[in-house]
């Protein structure tokens, strides 16, 4: 990580910003969504609002006709997810590029997104009879649940496996952990391609499966948004117990011992948060990669390397980046909007190579 | 309270299993300057971070005080002992005072809040090093001097009674190399003890109070600057090329040996 220069903005400014901007991109996304017209006023959008989360005795104005109420939540739970899911995803890269000590490490690194495929992709075959029949009766109400619990125990499961493998006794090495991760990533790409390709043959099947895998923000319900929030609250709850910590981190791992820093507890805190939300993140929404990578990169270079910003301010960045970026898809490209995971594929492939671009000269020194 | 510090018996290899330290005694007690010197490879900086209990030795045991330095907790340990490294390795958007804030953690209650007594021990040890006027200046723009006084800046801040300190005047001029001595003295002469690991033999003998000799993983002399800094002592470990005298002035106000390395002819 290059970080000599100074910061460019004072993170009060994006403590700041982010939080409005954040409330502009949900009231925008439930005003231009998509599938049919929206409310008409800022008070029938307001009444919607307070009446999706069960408050409609405070709304201003009469309630709305049932066909608008239903767009009105449908597009307010999308927003939310994208948001939760963004910034779940944004401190979860946050928390392990610091752990690392390395701006290119991301939830990827643990195997939480491969872990979640596998899981999901197990799910759907379950879901499609080829499991026991017993499993079959609990999707039939929501179809959705399989999948998303498969691919969270996944995502923490191999995260755990990743840890373990990393640790020598009771010590975690970062480098194994990195070297493990990758190692861990190509297991199980292999095992993936293995079930697509002996599920090939079964359209339904293959087709859920490569849908999965590009994300998914539609037809998400409170239930989504509330899982999120308590991921999130979760891994908040672990941050301040992190911030200091892993900032004494930056002058690497012994060194932070030496000023008392418990530094196998702290591993463990941050890889468990880290690794919690970028599984719900993930069960909620499917494979949505590198914005784990891309916020708190773009964060650090913003407002410079001390957790007690770069860590909130991820949450709130990856929150707006997720969702801006769907709400300008929405402006820009109506119906043909392309899939989260596939709209952020593309740019964070596009982000990864400015990256080495920009650090070329010290990559060549290596 | 300063507590003495023993080593005993320490055995440490790395994972190649070349054995780095062979059955190290080693006792620092209250108001000591200690000088740890060997040649390259003895097993000094090894030494240091098994005495801050950074490594585990493989056999044997270090205690502070009457406690054995594997029982006691992270941040009961940083409060008893500080290692001031070598260098430092940080990202360089990193202000003097925040690194040395660094120091004060073991401190911290519960939400590592700091507290006024913390802000003023950060503000002493920042006097102390001079470098007041500095403090919000990042690492990037400072000096290896600069740098080097920072790190011996966050090891004030710690409280730490003991301090293990790796070659604290490797990238040092001159002047900054006294300096930096004059400072562990005034610090073990007000109640801290201090081992330093200096491969300047000069400035060991001027300020010290008692020389180890570290020579391929055992202490192979420990004793007084007039002790230490002999022919007959030293040959084995450095070989012949040492040219050997005495100045009557010393910063303990008694006459101390001084060793120059000159190709004899």
């Amino acid at each position: 990580m290059k970080l000599d220069r100074p910061p460019k903005i004072p993170a009060a400014v994006l403590f700041g910003a982010l939080p409005p901007a954040l409330v502009l991109l949900v009231l925008g996304s439930v005003r231009y969504g998509s599938s049919g017209a929206g409310p008409e006023s800022l008070t029938a959008m307001l009444a919607g609002l307070l009446a999706a989360f069960g408050l409609d005795a405070l709304a201003p104005g009469p309630p709305l006709d049932s066909t608008t109420q239903a767009i009105v939540e449908l597009r307010l739970w999308r927003a939310l997810t994208a948001a939760g899911v963004g910034g779940a995803l944004g401190v979860s890269g946050a928390l392990l590029q610091g752990l690392l000590r390395n701006g290119l490490a991301s939830p990827t690194i643990l195997g939480v997104n491969a872990g979640a495929s596998l899981g999901a992709s197990i799910g759907i075959i379950l879901m499609g009879g080829y499991g026991p029949r017993l499993l079959l009766g609990l999707t039939e109400q929501n179809p959705s649940v399989l999948p998303a619990v498969f691919a969270f125990l996944g995502a923490l499961g191999v995260s755990f496996l990743v840890l373990t493998l990393a640790s020598h006794g009771s010590r975690v090495s970062v480098p194994t952990l990195l070297l493990v991760g990758i190692a861990m990533n190509t297991c199980l790409g292999g095992l993936l391609s293995a079930i697509q390709s002996l599920t090939l043959e079964d359209y339904e099947l293959s087709r859920a499966i490569i849908s999965w895998n590009f994300g998914n923000l539609d037809d998400k319900s409170a239930t989504h948004v509330l899982i999120l929030a308590v991921g999130l609250l979760a891994t908040s709850l672990t941050l301040p117990f992190l911030a200091l910590e892993l900032d004494l981190f930056r002058g690497g791992e012994e060194d932070a011992e030496a000023v008392g820093v418990h530094a196998q507890r702290v591993k463990i805190l941050a890889v468990g948060a880290a690794a919690l939300s970028a599984a719900v993140a993930t069960a909620v929404a499917g494979q949505v990669a590198f914005v784990g990578l891309i916020v708190p990169h773009v964060v650090r270079l913003l407002v410079g390397s001390s957790h007690r910003s770069l860590l909130p301010l991820s949450i709130l960045g990856g929150a707006v980046f997720l969702l801006g970026a769907e709400f300008a898809q929405l402006v820009l490209l109506g119906e043909r909007a392309m899939r989260p995971g596939v709209l952020m594929s593309l740019l964070g492939g596009l982000f990864f190579l400015a990256l080495l671009l920009r650090n070329r000269k010290e990559l060549q020194s290596w | 309270m300063v507590k003495p510090l023993e080593a005993r018996k320490i055995e440490f290899a790395y994972e190649s299993d070349v054995p780095i330290l062979r059955g190290v005694d080693l006792r620092l007690d209250p108001g000591e300057l200690l000088a740890l010197i060997g040649p390259n490879g003895a097993g000094k900086t090894t030494l240091i971070r098994v005495l801050a209990g950074i490594l585990g030795a493989d056999a044997g045991d270090v205690h502070i005080g009457d406690r054995s330095l594997a029982a006691l907790s992270t941040r009961d340990r940083a409060r008893d002992v500080a290692l001031v490294p070598q260098e430092l390795r940080l990202p360089g958007d990193v202000t003097v005072e925040t690194f040395v804030e660094g120091g004060r953690y073991a401190h911290l209650g519960f939400f590592r809040r700091a507290a006024l007594e913390d802000r003023q021990a950060v503000d002493r040890a920042l006097d102390a090093t001079e470098l007041t006027e500095l403090r919000t200046r990042r690492l990037a723009e400072m000096s290896s001097g600069q740098r080097q006084r920072v790190l011996m800046a966050r090891a004030m801040a710690q409280q730490a009674r003991t301090l293990l300190v790796d070659e604290p005047t490797a990238s040092l001029d001159a002047r900054h190399q006294i300096q930096t001595f004059e400072l562990l003295l005034d610090l073990v002469r007000s109640d801290h003890s201090a081992l330093v690991i200096t491969h300047e033999l000069n400035l060991a003998s001027q300020f010290a109070t008692r020389v180890a000799l570290l020579h391929e993983g055992r202490i192979a002399a420990t004793g007084t600057p007039v002790e230490i800094f002999r022919a007959d002592v030293l040959e084995p470990v450095y070989g012949p090329d040492l040219h050997y005298g005495e100045l009557a002035t010393s910063p303990w106000n008694e006459p101390r040996p001084f060793v120059v390395p000159w190709k004899r002819g």
